[in-house]
This record gives C-alpha cells, sequence and structure tokens, in this order.
C-alpha cells in the first residue's frame, strides 16, 4: 500500500508563480486548498485551477471589455477586428477539453478536425501544447477513436478531460478510456517512457495498423492506465473529468456508465472513483496492478444514473485531506484519501459519509420513501452531480445536474459541512454541471436555462440572477472583481461582482437583471427595482460575442485570461490590441 | 402547384402535397392577409390523430396524415371539411426499434412527412421503412425497410427526412449511422432507378433546384451536402457539413449558384457551386438554425434561429449580412411560411412540455421585423408545420390535427 503522506504534501511549496520554459524540478505544487493568496493569478494547471476546484482566480487587471473580432473566410480568428486580444488560434470542430496553463505553456483538449496532418486522417482525438505567450503549437498528443462509435466513444468529440500538468508531466484522460501521463516537452527532447508512441497513434478501433512515423511535435507518453481493459469500466458515450493530484496520487473518475440506450449498466462492479500512483507508475516494468492504489468501494457504480464523468476535489478537516467525490447517483460522498486494504489486498478509500443532494420530492414519488423515482432525462425525477464540487471554508458546494443532452431540469444546490456530512443549506435550481466560483462568501454558478445565478454562500440566499438566454455547460470565472460566464450561444457575460453585490445589498435578495435597450433592469418579482442607464452599464455589465459555442470555461494565467470557444482559442489581456 | 380554382374570401385553395409545398419552398400562392389579424382565430373540427411531428398533406379536399398511435405509425386520410376519416393504414414499429436517448423529448416520431402525387402517398416511417399508399383506399401499393441493403435501417435520432416525388420518382436518403444510399424508386413498382451509396442520412428533406443552370437534387447528409443528378443520381458536389452530435436538419435553400446551408452551432453558409469544387460565398454565425428551415423571398432569408432562446432573422442572401434580428425566447422552433406579404410561423415551445404554440405573424420585409400579437392555435407543442388553404389553417400538435378559420 502506497499512502498519501499528508503532512509532506500539506507542506510544499505553493504553486504557481513561474513562468518560462517547463523545468525537471522538483514538486512545487501544494495541497493547500482554498484560494491561493497572491502570486498575480499564477498559473492555471488543472480544472478549478486548485485541488479546491474553485474557479476562481487572485488574478488582477483583467479586461472587463473583450472583443474576438471577426473570422476570416478560412476559419481563423481575425486579431485586427478583436479587441485586448494577445493571439487567437484555429482548434478542432469540437473543443470539450478545458485548457490549462503552466510554466509557460497551456495544453488543451479537441478533435483532429481541419489539422490538415497527413499522418492522421479522419477522426482523432487530440490534447494540443502550445506556447501560453503566443499560442504557437509545440506539440500535439494524437489518440485514435476506440472504434465503438457513439457508445462509449462519440464521434469527433475530442478529448473532453482537462489536463492537469504537474511539474514536468501532464495527465488526462483521454477518448480511449485511458489515463496518460506525458512529459511536458513532447518528444523534443527525447522519448522517455513508454516507447510505444508509434504503434499507440496507428490504432484504428482496437486493431494495431502500421506504425506511424513519429516527430519531434508528436507528444511523449509517459505511462498509459486502460481502464476498460484493468478496471471493465464500461464508459458511457465519452470519458471525460479531470484527474485531480495530490502529493504522488492521480485521482479520477473513471466514467463508468450506462449503455447508449440508457437500459442497462454492464460493469456494476467497476469503481465509479480510483486512485493511481503516478511515481510508482513511472517504474520500469511496473504493472497497472501496481499502478492502482485505491479505489471507491461504496458500490457507487451499481448506482449510476448516467455516467461517472466527474472527477473528485479536495478538501480538509483538521489539517487532514478528503476526497470530495460528485456522486454519479446524485449523492455527495466524502472519502479518506489514504486507502486501506481490504480482504482482497485492494486498496480502498474509507467512506466518511455520504448525503443525498436529491431533495426528497426529486428522489421520491411526492417525497414517499416507499416510492423512488426512476431516472428520467426528462422533467422530474433525481439527478446526478455533474458539476464538480467546490470546497470552501470546511464545506462542500455543488449542484446536482445532468449531461446537457438531456436538457434543462429540476435541480438543487447543496452545501454541506465537510466534518459532518450534514446540510448546510440548500436552494432550487435548474440543472447544472458548472463547477462554482466561490469568493468572499458568494458563490457564483450557471445552470442549463442559462442563467447566470450569485448564492450567499453561508445562507444559501440567491442574491441576483441573470438570463444569459442560452444553455450554460461551461463553468463561471470570478477574478479582478468579475464574473466570466459563457453560454451556448457564444456569448460572454461578464458583471462587476462588486457592484451587483451592493446593488443586492441595498434592494435585497432576489434580483433579476435583464438588459433592455442597453439599460439594467434590476428586477423584484416583476417590478423594477432599479433602473441603470448610460456609462454606468458599462461599469457593471459587458458582454463579449464569440463565433462559436462557450462550452469550455473560461481561465485565467500569469494574468492572460484564456477563452476557449468550440473552434477556437483566444487569449485577452488588458491593454493588448 | 397544383391550385383548385376556388376563390374564397378572396384567397385561393391552395393543395399542399408535401414538406414544405409542391416545390419544397414554403410559399404559399395566392394567399391575401386579412386587413386585421384577429386575436383568435374559428376553430372547426379537431381529430385525435396521434403523436409525432410530420406535416399532413393536403390534395383535393384531404388530407394525408401520419402519426404514431400506440405502437403503431399510421396512415390516415381524413375529409377536410369535416375531419372524418376515410381510411387508415397501420404498421407496427416498436420491434429492434431505439432512439437516441437524447432523443427523447421528441417521442418516437414519425418526424417525416407524406408526399401526394399522382393519386399515390408515400410515407418514410421513424425506422427507415418507404411505403407508397394508394390514396384513395389506402392500399399499400410497395414497402420496402431496406434492411437488405443496410445494417441500422435508420440514424440515431430516428428518419426525419420526407419523401421527394419527381418525374414518377420517389427519392429518399435511406440508412442508418455512417451508411447510407440516396434512392431513387419508380413510383409505380418501387424497384430502384438509381442509388448513390455514401453516407448516412441527415435529417433534411432533400430538395430540387436549379444550380448555375444545371438541375440537381441537394441533400444534407450525416456529415455532407452533396449535389446529385437527377436523373442517374451522379454525384455532382460534395462539401463536408457537420453539426455537433450529427444533428443536420435544415432544408437547404439555394439562390443561383449558391447553395445556402445551416445547422445547429454552425451559423449560416453559403457555398458557391460551380464546376469544381463548392467554394464558401459566405458565413455568419450571427445566427443558427437548428430544426427550422428558413425560406427564401428575391435574396433575402428569413428564418427562425436557435440563439437567444428563439429569435426571428431576415439576411441578405447574397452577401450574410443581417438586415435583422429580432425577439428572444420565442421557442425551441418555428415553422415558416411564405405568405406573401406576411410570413406565418407556427413557434413551439420545446416539445416535451405542454406548452401551448402560437402563430406569429410577421412583415416579410428586411426592413424592421412588424409583429403582430402571438395568436394561440394549440394547448401543446405543435412541431408540424401549418397547413393552409385559402381561409383555413391546419394544426397537427402534440397529438391532435385542429382547422382553424381566419375569420
Amino acid at each position: 500500500m502506497n499512502r498519501l503522506s499528508l503532512v509532506t504534501v500539506s507542506l510544499l511549496a505553493a504553486c504557481g508563480t513561474s513562468s518560462g520554459p517547463p523545468a525537471n524540478e522538483p514538486a512545487r505544487r501544494s495541497a493547500t486548498v482554498e484560494t491561493r493568496e497572491g502570486g498575480g493569478g499564477g498559473d492555471w494547471p488543472e480544472w478549478g485551477r486548485t485541488p479546491s476546484k474553485n474557479m476562481m482566480s487572485e488574478a488582477k487587471n483583467l479586461p472587463f471589455e473583450l472583443d474576438p473580432g471577426k473570422l476570416k473566410p478560412d476559419g481563423t480568428p481575425d486579431l485586427a477586428t478583436a479587441k485586448n486580444a494577445l493571439w487567437a488560434v484555429k482548434m478542432g470542430s469540437q473543443t470539450y477539453g478545458n485548457p490549462a496553463v503552466a510554466n509557460g505553456r497551456l495544453y488543451v483538449g479537441t478533435n483532429n478536425e481541419g489539422r490538415g496532418d497527413p499522418r492522421f486522417k479522419g477522426d482523432y482525438s487530440r490534447v494540443v501544447c502550445l506556447e501560453a505567450a503566443t499560442g504557437k503549437e509545440i506539440w500535439t498528443l494524437t489518440i485514435p477513436k476506440l472504434g465503438t462509435g457513439k457508445v462509449g466513444d462519440w464521434e469527433f468529440l475530442g478529448v473532453c478531460s482537462h489536463p492537469t500538468v504537474v511539474e514536468n508531466r501532464v495527465y488526462v484522460m483521454t477518448n480511449r478510456c485511458e489515463v496518460i501521463c506525458l512529459d511536458v516537452n513532447g518528444l523534443a527532447d527525447g522519448n522517455q517512457g513508454v516507447q510505444d508512441e508509434a504503434n499507440y497513434m496507428a490504432f484504428v478501433g482496437t486493431t494495431p495498423g502500421k506504425p506511424v512515423e513519429m516527430k519531434p511535435t508528436d507528444a511523449d507518453i509517459i505511462w498509459r492506465y486502460d481502464m476498460i481493459y484493468e478496471l471493465g469500466v464500461f464508459p458511457h458515450n465519452i470519458t471525460a473529468g479531470s484527474p485531480l493530484v495530490v502529493g504522488d496520487i492521480v485521482y479520477l473518475s473513471t466514467s463508468n456508465g450506462v449503455t447508449y440506450d440508457h437500459t442497462e449498466l454492464p460493469s456494476p462492479k467497476s469503481p465509479a472513483l480510483i486512485a493511481l500512483n503516478r511515481k510508482i507508475a513511472e517504474r520500469p516494468g511496473v504493472t497497472p496492478a501496481e499502478m492502482l492504489v485505491g479505489e471507491e468501494a461504496s458500490r457507487i457504480s451499481k448506482r449510476i444514473f448516467h455516467g461517472a464523468w466527474t472527477g473528485p476535489a479536495w478538501g480538509e478537516v483538521g489539517g487532514k485531506g478528503v476526497l470530495l467525490f460528485p456522486g454519479p447517483d446524485g449523492f455527495a460522498y466524502a472519502f479518506d484519501p489514504n486507502p486501506v486494504k481490504d480482504a482482497d489486498g485492494f486498496g480502498i478509500f474509507p467512506e466518511k459519509w455520504r448525503y443525498d443532494c436529491n431533495p426528497p420530492d426529486l428522489r421520491y414519488k411526492n417525497g414517499d420513501k416507499t416510492q423512488p423515482l426512476k431516472y428520467a432525462t426528462l422533467g422530474g425525477g433525481p439527478s446526478e452531480i455533474i458539476a464538480t464540487p467546490v470546497f470552501y471554508k470546511g464545506r462542500f458546494y455543488a449542484p446536482i445536474g445532468q449531461d446537457p443532452e438531456h436538457r434543462p431540469g429540476p435541480g438543487n444546490y447543496t452545501c454541506i459541512d465537510l466534518a459532518t456530512g450534514k446540510k448546510v443549506w440548500d436552494v432550487r435550481m435548474d440543472r447544472s454541471l458548472s463547477t462554482s466560483s466561490i469568493v468572499d462568501d458568494l458563490i457564483y454558478t450557471g445552470d442549463l436555462s442559462g442563467w447566470l445565478t450569485c448564492i450567499d454562500a453561508n445562507k444559501g440566499t440567491i442574491l441576483w440572477r441573470y438570463n444569459t438566454l442560452a444553455e450554460i455547460w461551461s463553468s463561471t470565472l470570478v477574478a479582478d472583481g468579475k464574473v466570466y460566464v459563457g453560454n451556448k450561444d457564444g456569448m460572454l457575460s461578464v458583471f462587476a461582482t462588486d457592484r451587483m453585490k451592493k446593488l443586492a445589498d441595498e434592494l435585497g435578495p432576489g434580483l433579476e437583471v435583464e438588459i433592455e435597450s442597453g439599460k439594467l433592469v434590476l428586477k423584484k418579482g416583476e417590478k423594477a427595482a432599479r433602473e441603470i442607464s448610460g456609462d454606468e452599464v458599462g461599469q457593471i455589465f459587458r458582454e463579449a460575442k464569440f463565433p462559436a459555442e462557450l462550452h469550455c470555461s473560461p481561465i485565467v494565467a500569469q494574468g492572460v485570461l484564456y477563452v476557449a470557444t468550440m473552434r477556437h482559442l483566444y487569449a485577452f489581456k488588458a491593454g493588448a490590441k | 402547384m397544383r391550385i383548385i380554382a376556388l376563390l374564397l374570401a378572396g384567397c385561393v385553395t391552395q393543395d399542399w402535397p408535401a414538406w414544405r409545398g409542391a416545390k419544397g419552398d414554403a410559399k404559399l400562392d395566392g394567399f391575401k392577409p386579412p386587413a386585421t389579424w384577429p386575436k383568435e382565430l374559428q376553430r372547426g373540427w379537431q381529430v385525435e390523430v396521434g403523436e409525432g411531428h410530420s406535416t399532413p398533406a393536403l390534395v383535393e379536399g384531404k388530407l394525408y396524415v401520419f402519426a404514431r398511435q400506440g405502437g403503431d405509425e399510421v396512415t390516415l386520410s381524413l375529409d377536410a371539411a369535416s375531419g372524418k376519416e376515410l381510411w387508415r393504414d397501420k404498421l407496427a414499429v416498436d420491434a429492434e426499434f431505439m432512439l437516441q436517448s437524447a432523443s427523447k423529448p421528441h417521442g418516437k416520431g414519425p418526424f417525416s412527412s407524406p408526399s401526394v402525387a399522382g393519386g399515390r402517398v408515400f410515407t418514410f416511417g421513424i425506422r427507415g421503412t418507404l411505403t407508397c399508399l394508394d390514396a384513395k383506399e389506402g392500399k399499400v401499393l410497395w414497402r420496402h425497410d431496406f434492411k437488405d441493403r443496410l445494417g441500422t435501417p435508420y440514424p440515431q435520432w430516428g428518419a426525419a427526412a420526407s419523401p421527394l416525388v419527381l418525374d414518377g420518382a420517389c427519392v429518399i436518403h435511406v440508412g442508418g449511422d455512417k451508411k447510407g444510399s440516396i434512392v431513387s424508386l419508380d413510383v409505380a413498382t418501387g424497384k430502384q432507378k438509381w442509388s448513390w451509396d455514401g453516407d448516412g442520412p441527415g435529417y433534411a428533406t432533400s430538395i430540387l433546384a436549379t444550380v448555375g443552370g444545371k438541375p440537381q437534387l441537394i441533400t444534407q447528409t450525416q456529415y455532407k451536402a452533396v449535389g446529385l443528378s437527377p436523373a442517374d443520381g451522379k454525384l455532382l458536389w460534395e462539401l463536408e457539413y457537420k453539426t455537433n452530435y450529427d444533428q443536420n436538419s435544415v432544408t437547404p435553400v439555394v439562390l443561383g449558384d449558391l447553395v445556402i446551408l445551416s445547422g445547429t452551432a454552425r451559423g449560416v453558409t453559403a457555398y458557391r457551386i460551380g464546376g469544381g469544387k463548392p467554394e464558401q460565398a459566405w458565413h455568419t454565425d450571427d445566427v443558427a438554425m437548428y430544426m427550422s428551415s428558413p425560406l427564401l423571398k428575391g435574396d433575402r432569408l428569413y428564418g427562425f434561429s436557435e440563439k437567444r432562446k428563439g429569435q426571428f432573422f431576415c439576411l441578405d442572401a447574397k452577401t450574410g449580412q443581417a438586415f435583422w434580428t429580432a425577439g428572444s425566447r420565442l421557442g425551441e422552433n418555428a415553422a415558416l411560411l411564405d405568405a406573401g406579404e406576411v410570413i406565418l410561423a407556427l413557434a413551439t415551445p420545446r416539445p416535451d412540455g405542454n406548452d401551448p404554440s402560437h402563430l406569429i405573424v410577421f412583415d416579410a420585409h428586411e426592413k424592421a421585423y412588424a409583429q403582430r400579437p402571438p395568436i394561440k392555435v394549440a394547448d401543446t407543442p405543435a412541431w408540424a408545420h401549418p397547413v393552409v388553404s385559402g381561409r383555413s389553417i391546419y394544426i397537427k400538435d402534440k397529438t391532435k390535427l385542429t382547422l382553424w378559420t381566419i375569420p
């Protein structure tokens, strides 16, 4: 058993103000949770920036007004028409793998469309490494499709996992239901770790193909862990989620799920949550079984509604680490991250508590516990937790939600005391897959009906909300006194958080914000409680129209705001052209 | 266009023999709007016909309705004046049938609309079964399920294209995921005249158009748009056209040598079809159509965009520049008809709810969007197109078909 040394990891130095070329240096990354102070915002090396998964940053001087400009006829962004844009590049046609930035490099998951590499024609998935300062491509991991079609590796979805960068390694889940570790330098500095990249990238489904000629601009795979072979996982539609790395351990959800038609759970005994030891995984000759150091044994997979697409967050109680796991069965789980061996010798995470985030009327017919409601994509009934939970000031924060293809429906946002597993408050909202931003005890979150909602983190009171008029699949970013949120229409809405807080304090909670003929109208019920017009509107609210859906979440690293649409990636900085 | 020369209150009663009318352009000939639109229409008969988004056909005073009743797809012939059922055919479709789970809001179909020509009714079921019926008595003349030549004979969201009948042939794109054939079948015998084998089907109906002086069959497939020779099915051109989750659903329109395509989150793009490879002429991301198909009036393109939870737009079809976009939260879909001076739009809420549907009438003008108060025409979501003949408007909602009259 390889246990985490929590003392060690919590003593590691704070992350992320470094820039320049990636270095093979000792771990600079901390397991310190919640927000990390100072440093101008530092890097954004993982989903949620830190293990607490709070979608916020301390970055300053971010642009309030930004404009992606127009596209040229070939679909590339035309920077001459943009505002505050440092650079912009075209991605594949579907970009779901949210960017991560560390040590001057940006890593993003997309598909192969429009790439033009003659070695890879057709549908592949990619992780692309770019120079964060310029957008210039450095290397690319090319991943063949599994060949399952829509069942387990839906066509053209690309890599849907957000990469996590630690030291000189990138951890990401592929569309082939693998955990993969990459060298940040690609093959340019030689081939480290496994030596079979040429064979890996040649697969046609599960059939080996003719080895691909490798180039220095290809990715260098250090190791792979195949969750289908090793764990019997049945990924539903695609593999998603983000690896959480604390110390030597990589924690992740497996994407285990239901069949294409939602009628069966083919792998109820496969875990929904596992942990791999990333240092052991780099040892020559290591077996996959030796990599696996922990898994949940709470039988979550027997209860999966749809798919275990979302990974855990890290919290602390009394100085000890806790895994906050968003149950694909609608329960919030807290696990001890230190596995203990079961009778068969498997490392098992002790379950500290679980809490049903579905209110009784969504879980049971008329709230009657003898009449459980079936999972339904439409209408009422229970939902899973698909947003990543956020750890903030000793509490677990997350909404319930479903695959956005299941459309809007009744949801619920829950705040749980991490020490006791007891609910602090909950509040009704629409289904959501947005991971929250929590700053100054205010929660910002989006939902599938398109609402951006600000909730008091202590009381659960909705202070204000704004209908962006299209589904929100992505998450908010709060930084520099602004909340950024993108929607399916490609509209990025930006509010000044302090100004909105003042208005809510003044006018009372429950405000609905509307933009009418250039005016900002704050309504309570049907009545306008305040109308703001003229220049003041621009001090509180801005929006920017992007040419494609904003299904990735905006991030900030080293003072640069990165916004990925489905087909492009933009870098914005106040004062840039 | 078959027009019955009955003048009624200044309107010409008109047959509507297929999806978007006889020419596939959703254009009503001779419609005279009332001087003042009423707050509500007069309700006539109402008949429970079954589920589905299929638009009825209207020919010589008879309606042909394609709908689901229980596990059957039924074709009904109704007397258009009274709603009385004249005949019915049914086909059990539930066995070995499975749609993509996210399609549940739209139910199990059918989505395809019947086409009526030469005394025959053609239907294309949710499972990809093409049926030819005798229009007088409902007798099945021939029927193909295409199982012998393809794998799964229907795409993941269910077959939705409507049969296109021309020159003694019935053209339809059959097949399933990534593999399909656009086939031309002899209307009398059901025998294949030609077949183009290639990509799987999309959900939009093929159109017959003249592009650059050449007649062509233009079809959105699963991942492409293709132009075929209507005589022999020979591929004239193709271009890649992909939408997220393979949802190509919008009927193409043609202006001169421009083929205008749209799809969910794809904006609107015009491709110039010359002798060589199609080239993009213009593109806009300001609006995008999902399941609603646009109208071309002269060189103005009117449509219903999925953005801002539903808004209408008018574009310059030569350049893609928007004259106006208007409204928000108008619904999840709108079925548009070109009624001359005005555009009639049946705006519908999400398909799985029980919210009402409204007829929205606005001026067909690029200067401004001039809307009148919406007129409620159904208590439930109505995803089929309205069928308009003279002053009669037939609305198929979730399960009922209702005759409304403009007073």
